[in-house]
């Protein structure tokens, strides 16, 4: 079972339209919901008149802040963010009033009827404005939300031991999450309790989180996943089934809301802006002595995930090597802009553009094969990161960058045609599993029925990435079925244990750890009754295919449904509970190190672009992709995480960009905010690296946010490669491209220089 | 609100009359007023191809057009494509060639196919990329779902090359 690529368990319904997704589920009855959001990016509300609103036909009930029941700060961080603004208004977007009527169209038209007073307070738009000593302050306790620092070895002096010491400034958008799926939610009020459907990447902590919003115990609120529409990162905290739940409970009826697009674009979270002061320091042979990062991001109006993805940053922003001397120092500040949040990578994609475009401008400084000088100072087994953990035997980076190179040699580099030259660049990159430096376990549960059928209990609901088919794998691995013998119950806070968050890539590490030891125990349980059964030692029996047998003996085998039984009969409980939390030690606050994760997973993506000399116009034609996953569960479901994540890093390299004006988003729609479309996608040849890692389920790691990182620096030191343009700020678009071509010709990469600090 | 109006139309291989408002367009006559929901909302704009269904053999966005104007028109949705616990061959090659990830573009992806294959049944890489250009996916990097269009244009050429048309109608009506 493992190792195969067993088709998705959730499939059917997705190709048949019978999946429910939030949007898609009704009830008689309904009330429709509509938000009016703020116009305004940074102002006091003064009054709030919505008797015109109560009045216009349809309406049932208005909401503004008056009328949450509980709390109205949350964030799964710091509680800083209302459901409804109260005192003032952060960002354009955010909620103020909230309409609940019999139709979408009455909804629609009565929140245009609320009247809004505000007093405009200075709007902040970049961290810069909103670090300055006079700058307003968007909460009280100031603008800076969140500072890091990692400091290993001494720094300065590694710089002053180096022989060629670069420093760039590099600068990454603002991208939206553009989950095909706009956010929904509905929720029902029975017999005291709220049952409410949404997509979360975490319903457990949704239910705590609303239950304080509505001020009622956690165990008055159940929340079910519907089928998830892509969550890529978002998709948790305030979200429609916020606002279904909130008018479910004051009215009574079933109620829902479903963000148009536009308001997806508004309201959801978007990938943190940085701004990164990279230097690297490093001899003449390329062996890199020290690099000094320092990390300014805009965290938007609140604080959403800003802490987990800047540790993450300054965590991963030494990149996967190992270099002596390192100190990163990393802030998000608060702006008035869209609140970013977490976003596929949390952080990494952005450090990563910044260390793999500095190690290729260092090879290329000092006549160095950029594959070379990644394999000279590249992690190994038993290197020490910049936090100072030393890492174990699963570490495949060398593997992946050789894998990468042996392929690009053998594709081979097409020579310039007309206007057109042509480059391969790569992206190496580590990415530890998992939340950082916090506890974060995964608990999950499997039964056994006496129908010999298992029923597997997860927190997780799948957002598209496939942990369904996964968690399904493994269970049925350790129990000897096929995967349809495993029922899954996913995401329903009412009977699925707490699994964790599905983020950092961790639910194939950690949720499937716990799924192999709540199946290993399971299985323990029913040989033992097995053995009572055949009469004969537990360990002499095997399980294969629902049935127990004597090695010796096949023909006195006992089905799984017998087992169940006797089991009972014995007053044994078939139930196997499994809970992982890989060992890790936060990050000292003094010394900055520590083992911040369980382990690591490593990568190198090579991208063959063309550019056209003449328009600025890039193609990624193709993308040679090596992953060390630790063990590929399902080797089709890496490979489809593989190019899927390709596809968003393009995006994010060469179209993507959420434009602002004074904190207005000015393209909030596909036709104006690109995402790939199929015509531009590269051929991708990707393979894998199993470099097992003892602690995970059967060697496995993760992928689905390490499949991203590398891309985006592959294809902008494709860019270099091919026509010594080096691009320090995304996206690289057609026009900033044009613009560099256009202008004097450039030095492909700047002489030597020394610098002492930045 | 204005008054109902009434229409037939051919959804899914049977005649069906409807009364709906004037303003509604398509994709809520059929999610809302028939209950189908297997073609998605992503935008309302004719910006991410969810919608697509099949209106008089055309790959078309539902949000664009108005509900009326499916009077007289023969419609097939994703409910359509195959009987009831069965899947269409395209069906059948998006799951075996790992071409679902959040399904959430898949029923517009498949009708997009569908159109293409009706047209053009053995189609190259470069003509399933144009035909899908119109659907946007941010799972998959569309790679499996071309090669599940191409997969299920070879076995279904295979197949109309070895057995009568009829008896395939019969098993896949559309």
């Amino acid at each position: 079972m493992i190792g195969r690529s067993v088709p998705r368990v959730d499939a059917f319904g997705k190709l048949t339209g019978t999946a429910l997704y939030a949007g898609d589920v009704s009830f008689p009855g309904m009330l429709h919901l509509k938000i009016l959001r703020s116009d305004r990016p940074h102002a006091k509300i003064l009054e709030i008149r919505t008797e015109e609103a109560e009045k216009h036909p349809g309406v049932v009930a208005v909401f503004t802040s008056r009328d949450i029941p509980g709390t109205n700060r949350i964030g799964g961080e710091k509680k800083d963010q209302p459901v409804l603004c109260d005192d003032k208004v952060r960002f354009v977007g955010d909620p103020v009033a909230m309409v609940a009527a019999e139709t979408p169209e009455s909804a629609e038209r009565a929140i245009s009827l609320i009247r809004v007073d505000y007093e405009d307070l200075p709007g902040i738009f970049s961290p810069e404005d909103a670090l300055l000593p006079e700058a307003v302050r968007i909460h009280e306790t100031g603008n800076v939300l969140v500072e890091r620092t990692v400091l290993k070895g001494d720094p300065d002096q590694g710089l002053k031991d180096s022989e060629v010491v670069i420093t760039n400034t590099y600068r990454t958008q603002m991208v939206e999450h553009a989950y095909l799926e706009p956010e929904a939610g509905v929720a029902n009020y029975e017999e005291g309790r709220l049952t409410v459907w949404m997509p979360s990447k975490y319903s457990h902590a949704d239910r705590a989180e609303l239950a304080g919003v509505l001020g009622v115990p956690r165990d008055k609120v159940r929340i079910i996943n519907a089928t998830i529409g892509g969550y890529f990162g978002d998709k948790t905290s305030l979200s429609p089934g916020y606002y279904a739940a909130l008018a479910s409970q004051k009215t009574k009826r079933p109620s829902k809301m479903v963000y148009t697009r536009e308001e997806s674009f508004f309201a959801s979270r978007k990938r943190h802006p940085f701004v990164i002061h990279y230097t690297t320091g490093a001899t003449r042979e390329g062996r890199i002595l020290a690099v000094k990062v320092e990390i300014t991001a805009d965290t938007g109006a609140y604080a959403h995930s800003g802490s987990t993805v800047l540790l993450k940053s300054v965590i991963h922003a030494a990149g996967p090597y190992e270099i002596p001397h390192v100190l990163v120092r990393g802030r998000f500040v608060y702006t008035n802009n869209p609140v970013s949040g977490s976003m596929r990578g949390l952080g990494v994609p952005q450090v990563a553009v910044a260390h793999e475009s500095q190690m290729d401008i260092l090879a290329e400084l000092l006549h160095l094969d950029p594959f070379e000088i990644r394999l000279k100072n590249g992690l190994k087994p038993g290197s020490l990161t910049a936090t100072g953990q030393r890492l174990g035997e699963s570490v495949g980076l060398a593997e992946t960058i050789q894998k990468v190179r042996d392929e690009i040699s053998r594709i081979g580099t097409p020579g310039s045609s007309g206007s057109k030259r042509y480059g391969w660049g790569i992206g190496a990159m580590f990415y530890g599993i998992g939340l950082v430096g916090r506890s974060n376990p995964g608990i999950t549960r499997i039964e056994a029925d006496d129908t010999g059928e298992f029923t597997l209990y997860t927190g997780i609901g799948d957002g598209g990435q496939g942990s369904s088919t996964i968690l399904n794998q493994i269970a049925a691995e350790v129990l000897g079925c096929p995967t349809e013998e495993v029922r899954l119950v996913a995401g329903d806070t009412d009977c699925c244990p707490d699994s964790g968050v599905a983020a950092g890539s961790r639910v194939t590490y950690i949720v499937g750890r716990s799924v192999q030891i709540a199946a290993q125990k399971l299985k323990g349980l029913l040989q033992e009754a097995a053995a009572s059964l055949i009469e004969i030692a537990p360990e002499d029996l095997r399980l294969e295919e629902g049935f127990f047998f004597p090695a010796e003996a096949p023909h006195r085998r006992v089905s799984i449904a017998q087992v169940v039984r006797r089991l009972k009969e014995e007053g044994g409980a078939p139930i196997g509970e499994g809970v992982f939390d890989p060992e890790m030690k936060a990050l000292d606050p003094r010394t900055t190190q520590g083992h911040p994760v369980g382990t690591y997973a490593f990568a190198t993506q090579g991208a063959l672009i063309s550019l056209d000399m003449d328009s600025g116009e890039v193609q990624v034609l193709c993308v040679v992709a090596c992953h060390d996953v630790g063990k590929a569960i399902n080797p089709a479901n890496v490979t489809g995480q593989i190019e899927g994540a390709v596809s968003m890093g393009l995006g994010y390299s060469l179209m993507e960009e959420v434009l602002l004006q004074d904190g207005v988003i000015r393209n909030p729609c596909f036709s104006e905010y690109f995402i790939p479309t199929s015509l531009d996608m590269p051929v991708i040849y990707s393979h894998l690296v199993e470099a097992a890692e003892a602690s995970g389920p059967f060697g496995a790691k993760g992928v689905g946010e390490p499949a991203l990182i590398p891309t985006s620096p592959a294809i902008l030191n494709a860019i270099g490669a091919a026509a010594g343009i080096r691009v320090k700020e995304l996206p690289a678009t057609p026009e900033a491209l044009w613009r560099r071509l256009i202008s004097a010709p450039e030095r492909p990469i700047e002489e030597p220089s020394r610098e002492e600090s930045i | 609100m204005a008054d109902l109006k009434k229409l037939r139309l051919k959804l899914n291989g049977t005649w069906r009359e409807v009364e709906t408002r004037p303003d509604r367009i398509l994709l809520d006559l059929l999610r809302e007023d028939l209950g189908l929901t297997g073609t998605k909302k992503g935008c309302e704009r004719g910006e991410c191809g969810a919608c697509t269904v099949i209106m008089n053999g055309q790959a078309v966005l539902a949000c664009l057009i108005p509900a009326l104007k499916a009077d007289g028109a023969e419609i097939l949705t994703v409910e359509g494509m195959a009987p009831k616990d069965r899947l269409h061959p395209l069906q059948q090659a998006f799951w075996e060639e790992g071409a679902v990830q959040c399904g959430y573009c898949t029923p517009g992806m498949l009708l997009s196919a569908k159109a293409l294959l009706d047209e053009n049944p053995e189609p190259g890489v470069e003509e399933v990329k144009k035909a899908i250009s119109g659907n946007l996916c941010r799972c998959t990097g569309y790679t499996k779902i071309i090669a599940a269009i191409l997969a299920a244009s070879d076995k279904m050429h295979k197949e109309s090359r070895m057995r009568p048309v009829e008896e395939i109608e019969k098993e896949v009506p559309e």
